[in-house]
């Protein structure tokens, strides 16, 4: 059984369409970063203290908004945590009260004794742990790019690196994006996600090189064939590209919807990242190197054609 | 079947032995309930700690409890060490407060700053005999502040019984910071104070020899009572014991250098179970021979003897025998970790831990002692007094040092020590000492310290976790081994069963090496369900496409493997540095995750390589294939 059999699809015809399309999904993502004044960040990085309760009849949110507005605790961000009997809340830092839960867990019970409820979870997180976690998020998404793309420039040659870095910058940036378009939070696993998807996408990207690497072997410098010999090596791989991703998507997907909603935001992290990874191996990272390949054949001739006017 | 075939099939079920003898404990122990465990904890400490360091770890996300991380809290030490306190003094303070929670600068540094903003030098609050200048005052405090620290971690430590879980995790981090990690908590109000609580240091006299002695004589006697109702005469013989209760005396008597008064002194028990209580039984403890004073209980025991204690009969004994007096537990084990020191200490409070100034680890002194260690101490005023009044009235008696309810060390008072400096002497080496000073200061200044992280799942979030985690890890297995199977059909189905395989040895190396699991790991097995696939099909890429250029099986299966083996490396190889990545810079949950990304990886090129090369082999081997079924 075979879903893709020889395919000769014309990748590098469409490439320009391909970058209007990425700069587009980059523009909207910096756009809506930029209007929401950076993304959207949960305690882990702000500080902060996040309570999970969970009732025992269906609770309304503007029922515990009330009774802790009254209590003076105006500025909480309530919501409901995957189904009406839990409910999260997170109070900012709010001078330096230490026991902020166990007052906000006395303040529900008195004033909604009728629904009693147990404490889930409890995340306490100072502002200066908030800080140190956004500079090693920094430091790790740093590192980890640096390190691969050394990797890639090792084993294959300084344009395919231009392409993967490439690529790399347009998946994190789409990725972040996404999150900030519909204003999800962005955690310390969602980091994580991110991270893994630098990993994965260019583990895509790393077998259409090799594929391109090993047809471009038989090909002499500055050949005319170089675009499609490149745009072979994607359809050969394609098959393996489509299922690869295919069965990693499947079980993400699962996880997203059987996985708890704890996990909810971590395997859509995932998820969008797999898909725009696969996309920029085959539309970003390779026509990127078909490019780099054209201009320094331009400019080779150019310098012949000069020399020759001699 | 070839030789390299065969060689590798051995291989592999070699490993596969390995894997199933390294999850067993796993399996035994998630197949025992609570009651089990705990039963097996009273009746053998040793193999319920030994069983559970085989398992794999649960995280406290899925297992429920509180992660703690403390920082020395800077601005009450200030507050404490301070003399000459005034309005500026405080007003500083709290701006300090307020601008480092801003800028994240160094504290003392800042209250410096804002002081002398207000026209105040730093030195007038901490003057000192060898702190008169500015740097000196800020070298002081910073040595404090580091000092304060290693208190902070050792009360910790010593009140680690008190958190009511069964091993909790007290480490220091950097050289600022504490973690603390409590499993199945369920209490985080009670935790935080426990944190927060004052150390309490005081010194008590040990009870007399006399006294104790006929302590252990009753103690002793009842045991026995429990254990054979019809004989309750004292066995002192030892030479008639048998089995485990030889083996003990023996090399009791081996460490102690054993003379007739050591065997006379050792109350060791005949063995004659009685049915209905498992709690008694012979070797439960045992009179330190050496000074006749202490109690010995077998670090295994403990659990049991503690109960004991709690009996009333046994209440009852104490309180005829020696009131004003009570059993407290010595802090460490001693004579290699086998044994826990109770002492029977008197209640009446001889000295109050804040009325030490200093404690230093230093150098024996002493010419007869070369080699040693001893602890410096320097009392204040008022405490030099009192100690002068209770070394003098109790010469050769014992005074122990007791720290948040344990007894540190108890030692003999030599001479009276009217000057308000003494020395501790025999300690044997310079971590003794250091921890001895650390305790003894830790009644002098206090460690305060606050909380910058707290996290606590409940149970049932934990529970939940897991049930979701596993459901879907299985779900997703099952989509993707269909899939596989209609896919790439017979050699799918080898595929799969390396993916099972696969899971399998994640789950054994996790194990061996009691590494964590958790919420965010198991996502990270289920990710390399997904992932793990890929080097098979791009070896069955590979080798439809040498079969579609019309080679033979054999051949398009050699030349798939092979050239689609670089392929995988590198591939995997950048995912591998990206685990690498996340493992360093992450945090607890985070680490999980990137270790089981890490495992299933290194474990996924072994099964697709190897395994399925092997089954596929095997297959060619034993029949003629014509058509590959890929």
């Amino acid at each position: 059984m075979q879903f893709i059999r020889k395919t000769n699809i014309q990748f590098m015809k469409v490439r320009k369409i391909a970058y209007a399309f990425s700069l587009t999904l980059i523009t909207i993502s910096i756009v809506s970063l930029i209007l929401h004044g950076g993304p959207r960040y949960n305690i882990d990085f702000t500080g902060g203290t996040l309570i999970q309760l969970k009732f025992e009849k269906p609770v309304k949110i503007k029922s515990i908004r009330t009774a802790l507005t009254k209590s003076g605790f105006k500025d909480a961000e309530i919501k409901h945590f995957g189904n009406p009997h839990e409910v999260v809340v997170r109070l900012g830092i709010v001078g330096k009260k230490q026991e902020l839960s166990t007052k906000v867990e006395n303040i529900i019970k008195t004033k909604m004794a009728d629904n009693p409820f147990t404490v889930e979870r409890v995340e306490k997180v100072g502002p200066k742990i908030g800080h140190e976690l956004i500079l090693q998020a920094i430091k790790a998404i740093f590192w980890s790019m640096v390190l691969i793309l050394i990797y890639v420039m090792w084993r294959f040659e300084f344009k395919f690196s231009i392409g993967a870095i490439l690529a790399l910058i347009h998946d994190i940036t789409i990725t972040i994006g996404v999150f900030s378009v519909f204003n999800l939070e962005i955690s310390s696993p969602i980091i994580a996600a991110v991270l893994t998807i630098v990993g994965y996408s260019l583990n895509d990207t790393i077998v259409v090189y090799d594929r391109i690497r090993e047809n471009l072997k038989t090909l002499k410098k500055g050949s005319s064939e170089f675009t499609s010999t490149v745009n072979r090596s994607i359809n050969e791989t394609l098959s393996r590209t489509i299922i690869t991703s295919g069965t990693t998507l499947l079980v993400v997907v699962v996880l997203y919807f059987f996985g708890g909603e704890v996990l909810r935001n971590f395997s859509l992290a995932l998820i969008v990242g797999i898909v725009i990874g696969t996309y920029s191996s085959i539309f970003i990272a390779s026509p990127v190197i078909v490019d780099w390949e054209m201009r320094s054949q331009k400019q080779h001739r150019a310098k012949l054609k000069a020399a020759g006017n001699k | 079947m070839k030789k390299n075939t065969r060689n590798r099939f051995f291989l592999i079920l070699a490993v596969l032995v390995i894997a199933a003898y390294f999850l067993y404990p796993t399996i035994k122990w998630s197949m025992m309930s609570p009651a089990q465990k705990e039963q097996l904890k009273l009746e053998n400490q040793k193999a319920y700690y030994a069983l559970k360091g085989k398992t794999i770890n649960l995280g406290l996300d899925l297992q429920g409890g509180m992660h703690v991380v403390l920082e020395v809290d800077v601005k009450e030490l200030l507050k404490r060490m301070a003399t000459n306190k005034d309005q500026t003094f405080f007003e500083a303070l709290n701006e300090a407060e307020k601008e480092v929670e801003r800028t994240d600068e160094d504290f003392i540094n800042t209250f410096m700053k804002i002081l002398e903003k207000k026209g105040v030098n730093i030195t007038r609050y901490f003057y000192g005999v060898d702190r008169r200048t500015k740097s000196q005052v800020l070298k002081y405090l910073r040595k404090q502040i580091n000092e304060s620290v290693d208190r902070a971690l050792e009360i910790l430590r010593n009140r680690v019984d008190e958190f009511g879980v069964s091993e909790p995790i007290i480490q220091k981090q950097g050289d600022r910071r504490i973690i603390v990690e409590l499993a199945g908590v369920t209490n985080p109000t009670r935790v935080r104070n426990l944190i927060g609580r004052t150390a309490l240091l005081e010194f008590h006299l040990l009870e007399d020899n006399v006294v104790t002695g006929k302590v252990a004589e009753h103690i002793n006697r009842y045991i026995q009572s429990k254990i054979s109702p019809n004989d309750t005469s004292l066995s002192e013989d030892t030479t008639e014991t048998k089995g485990k209760s030889e083996k003990n005396e023996q090399s009791l008597e081996k460490m102690f250098g054993g003379n007739d008064s050591a065997k006379a002194q050792q109350q060791t028990v005949q063995a004659k179970k009685d049915s209905n209580a498992t709690l008694f039984e012979p070797g439960l403890f045992y009179l330190n021979p050496r000074d006749k004073q202490t109690f010995l209980v077998p670090v295994e025991k403990t659990e049991k003897f503690k109960r004991i204690l709690e009996l009333p009969d046994v209440k009852r004994i104490i309180a005829e025998e020696a009131p004003g007096a009570e059993f407290v537990w010595g802090s460490k084990p001693v004579y290699g970790g086998k044994y826990i020191p109770l002492y029977l200490v008197r209640k009446n409070v001889e000295l109050a831990g804040n009325t030490i100034k200093d404690a230093y680890p230093q150098r024996s002194t002493d010419p007869s002692s070369y080699g040693q260690y001893e602890v410096s101490l320097t009392l204040n005023d008022a405490g030099a007094r009192t100690f002068a009044r209770v070394t003098g009235a109790n010469i050769h008696k014992r005074l122990a040092i007791i720290l948040d309810h344990k007894v540190y060390l108890a030692p003999t008072i030599q001479v009276k020590i009217s000057s308000g400096r003494a020395r501790i002497t025999g300690l044997d080496n310079i971590e003794e000492a250091q921890d001895l000073a650390i305790v003894l200061k830790a009644g002098a200044l206090p460690a305060p310290v606050k909380i910058i992280e707290e996290r606590t799942v409940g149970p049932s979030l934990g529970h939940d976790s897991i049930v979701a985690g596993t459901y879907s890890g299985v779900l997703g297995l099952v989509l993707v081994i269909i899939f596989m199977v209609f896919y790439y059909k017979l050699s799918g189905l080898i595929a799969d069963l390396a993916l099972v395989l696969n899971i399998v040895f994640i789950m054994a190396i996790m194990a061996y090496f009691h590494a964590t699991l958790t919420l965010p790991g198991i996502a990270g097995i289920i990710l390399t369900i997904g992932m793990a696939v890929d080097a098979n099909v791009l070896i069955f890429e590979r080798i439809r496409e040498e079969l579609g250029k019309g080679k033979t099986v054999r051949a398009a299966i050699d030349v798939g493997y092979g050239k689609a083996f670089i392929t995988i490396v590198d591939a995997n190889v950048t995912t591998f540095i990206a685990g690498l990545v996340l493992y360093t810079y992450g945090s607890g949950p985070i680490q999980g995750f990137a270790l089981t990304l890490m495992i299933g990886i290194l474990s996924s090129l072994f099964t697709a390589i190897v395994v399925t090369r092997a089954i596929f082999d095997y297959i060619l081997d034993t029949r003629t294939v014509k058509k590959l079924s890929i």
